[in-house]
């Protein structure tokens, strides 16, 4: 009997995968339709890959902290104040290599707030991550006053301007590149474990001799990296640093993550899920801007998108608890 | 184990996408440049030319104008236009980009933009244009290099002489300290009419303006008229010795008005000279709050920015010429003035529509566009 049951956890990660590989195929087919095959010219497709890429990295890193039970809501507002303090930076030193640097440097600051708060104290992430969303944006207001930090060294762009082969854009690859890193880490070494183990349940993975408060606060910080990863190359493809830029993007990233089946209670983690999410709502951005429906059918689409798979993941725990008990 | 084979899965699904990709890329150069180039030569059958327009906001008289104005030309020379734009208060440089990136994606002969922004999109501009795409900005330009021509309302010069001319007969006897109201400081037109006013006044400093002093600060007060309102409130609550103002955004010219209603100084004691819609400005200049209010006709430079676009698809005029003749040409510009027989094409680019307007309490029901399609329009 209970053979049987542990053979049916693992089967349905391959269908839920298969189920979002065909979710993203059928949109892909649906905007061809809607949209006279527009979507289908490869410099389209593959064109707006440009844009997934800074959602894509975010929720890489919300995939780690969700795993946990987690949750960061100032991922778009320590963008945000990246992306301006590197602007800053380059206008009043013209030092690039500086000017990248301390945008990291702020990712790191802001990510090792959460990190702390979370890691050391009992206050929830929703909470602390709330607070600190706030701050951030508020102190990129004040730092940035009217100014729009637009000035930036030649080739700073190029990111924006070549392609590999002229067709797949440099960030695509880039975003490829860093889920590799993230799924091998995720399901080849034993963080990965301990993230599921902290999300399934804290108390018995403290007493199994999981470092809780170190991973916690690893994870808060890597997301604060990647943040500011996510900032540089929105500003080599928009090279306007103002403080409201990453505001749409906690959204876009928590749904992804969510999505792509990752548990919002933890314990359960998807990394390639995220993957797939994050292009299907590239392929569902770009699919409702070329009917002309702009940002806030789309946002519309996220929030249902998010209601429904925040229900149906829930309902489906229900019943496998269910099926458990009897 | 399962989690291996599903991420092995994914790995191949991203893999081939890569491989379709450079295969595609081989082909690419050739269906690329059927799909994507517009028709841009002669021998090719008529087709029908496909504009998108953007403008800086939508809902708002002044760009309501245009869009009248711009629907208008393509009508009358059967061009498909596409007006994408966001409402005052929700546009950003990154929603234009969206849209410029759409129209790119779609193929469209020619991209028509008033910028928010004169270098963030700079890039996808040049993008179009390598694929064949006309970039044609209007009423706020980009950097020049990333446009073939900019579709410019006035010369920037002579809206500096006549804002700072007036200024300085209105405050002639008891001069004092003026300020600038603007949108934004991104906005490179906004920023040229500045540059203009100041350019005059140097000029002039010695002489007839000497009584005028000029308050060190430029007021930003946004593209929202509650923000706008909100600034210029500020301004001259902190600065009770403000003598004259220039608002030279649409919001600036109502946020003025307001600003001096509701902090009750009597008419006539802050000089207002301002580029507005008339029609919006009516009641503040029925009750003398202002004497006049500078612009052009929105609408005939909507209409020009879309047949000159056309034109210039078409090869009938090209990078180099000095002049232009379109259908506005000779034509009414408001009541008895007339717009010159060609408009100049200056070297850098700027197609001029013609000379700005000052209208007054007894002309402004001239101005075209707004508040209806057909308002100002003599039949």
């Amino acid at each position: 009997m209970e053979h049987k049951k542990a053979a049916k956890k693992p089967k349905f990660t391959i269908t839920y995968i298969g189920i979002l590989i065909a979710l993203l195929v059928g949109l892909i087919a649906l905007f061809a339709v809607l949209a006279e095959g527009t979507i289908l010219k490869p410099s389209v497709l593959f064109g707006l890959t440009e844009n997934v890429t800074e959602v894509g990295l975010m929720a890489l890193a919300l995939t780690f902290v969700i795993t946990t039970g987690g949750i960061d809501l100032s991922v778009g507002s320590t963008m945000a104040l990246s992306a301006v303090m590197l602007g800053m930076t380059y206008e009043t030193t013209n030092n690039i290599a500086l000017a990248i640097f301390v945008s990291f440097l702020t990712g790191l600051a802001c990510g090792v707030l959460n990190g702390v708060i979370i890691a050391k104290t009992k206050i929830a992430p929703l909470v602390t991550t709330l607070a600190t969303m706030s701050l951030y944006y508020g102190i990129a207001r004040i730092i940035s006053g009217t100014n729009i930090f637009s000035t930036y060294p030649e080739g700073f762009t190029f990111l924006a301007e070549k392609k590999l082969f002229n067709i797949v854009p440099y960030q695509f690859i880039l975003f490829v590149v860093f889920y590799i890193i993230f799924a091998l880490f995720f399901y080849r070494a034993n963080i990965g474990r301990y993230l599921r183990a902290i999300g399934y349940n804290e108390k018995a993975a403290k007493f199994m001799g999981v470092g809780v408060g170190t991973n916690k606060f690893f994870i808060y910080t890597l997301t604060g990296l990647m943040c500011s990863l996510a900032s540089i190359i929105y500003l080599s493809r928009l090279p306007a640093a103002k403080p409201d830029i990453g505001l749409n993007l906690n959204l876009e990233a928590i749904t992804a993550v969510v999505l792509g089946g990752t548990n919002i209670m933890g314990g359960v983690g998807s990394v390639s899920g995220t993957f797939i999410a994050v292009l299907i709502l590239g392929v569902l951005r770009k699919g409702l801007q070329l009917i002309g429906l702009g940002g806030n059918i789309y946002n519309f689409i996220l929030g249902i998108l998010l209601v429904i798979c925040l229900i149906g993941f829930s309902y489906l725990d229900y019943v496998k608890k269910k099926r458990l008990r009897n | 184990m399962r989690k291996l084979l599903s991420k092995t899965l994914v790995l191949t699904v991203v893999l081939a996408l890569l491989g379709l990709g450079t295969a595609g890329c081989g082909s690419q150069k050739t269906t690329d440049s059927s799909a994507d180039k517009p028709s841009a030569t002669q021998t090719q059958p008529e087709k029908k030319l496909k504009m998108g327009m953007i403008p800086k906001f939508t809902g708002v008289d002044y760009f309501i104008a245009v869009e009248n104005g711009a629907k208008k030309a393509a009508s009358d020379l059967g061009i498909t236009l596409d007006w994408q734009g966001d409402p005052s208060g929700q546009e950003s440089a990154a929603k234009q980009q969206a849209y410029i990136q759409t129209f790119i994606d779609k193929g469209y002969d020619a991209i028509l933009v008033s910028a928010l922004d004169a270098k963030s999109y700079a890039v996808t501009l040049k993008q179009a244009k390598e694929k064949g795409i006309k970039v044609i900005t209007w009423d706020a330009d980009v950097q020049q290099d990333a446009r073939d021509f900019f579709i410019n309302q006035v010369e920037n010069s002579g809206i500096g002489a006549i804002l700072m001319g007036n200024m300085g007969k209105e405050l002639a006897s008891k001069g004092g300290k003026v300020a600038i109201v603007s949108s934004d400081p991104n906005a490179s037109n906004q920023n040229a009419w500045i540059k203009a006013i100041q350019d005059d006044y140097n000029a002039k400093k010695s002489s007839d303006y000497s009584k005028i002093t000029f308050y060190d600060k430029i007021i930003y007060a946004g593209n929202n008229q509650a923000e706008a309102d909100k600034s210029v409130a500020a301004l001259l609550t902190q600065n009770p010795d403000i003598t004259g103002i220039f608002a030279i955004s649409s919001m600036a010219v109502p946020a003025t008005a307001k600003a001096c209603t509701d902090l009750k100084k009597p008419i006539g004691s802050v000089a207002i000279q301002g580029l507005g819609v008339p029609v919006t400005a009516k009641d503040n200049m029925t009750s003398g709050l202002m004497k006049s209010v500078v612009l052009w006709q929105p609408y005939d430079l909507g209409y020009l920015a879309v047949e000159f676009s056309a034109k210039f698809i078409k090869g009938e005029v090209k990078s180099g010429d000095t002049s232009f003749k379109s259908t506005l040409s000779g034509k009414t510009q408001l009541k008895d003035a007339k717009y010159a027989d060609s408009h100049k094409i200056l070297p850098d680019g700027q197609v001029i529509l013609g000379l700005p307007i000052v209208y007054t309490i007894d002309t402004l029901d001239g101005f075209k566009g707004y508040p209806d399609a057909n308002s100002g329009i003599s039949k």
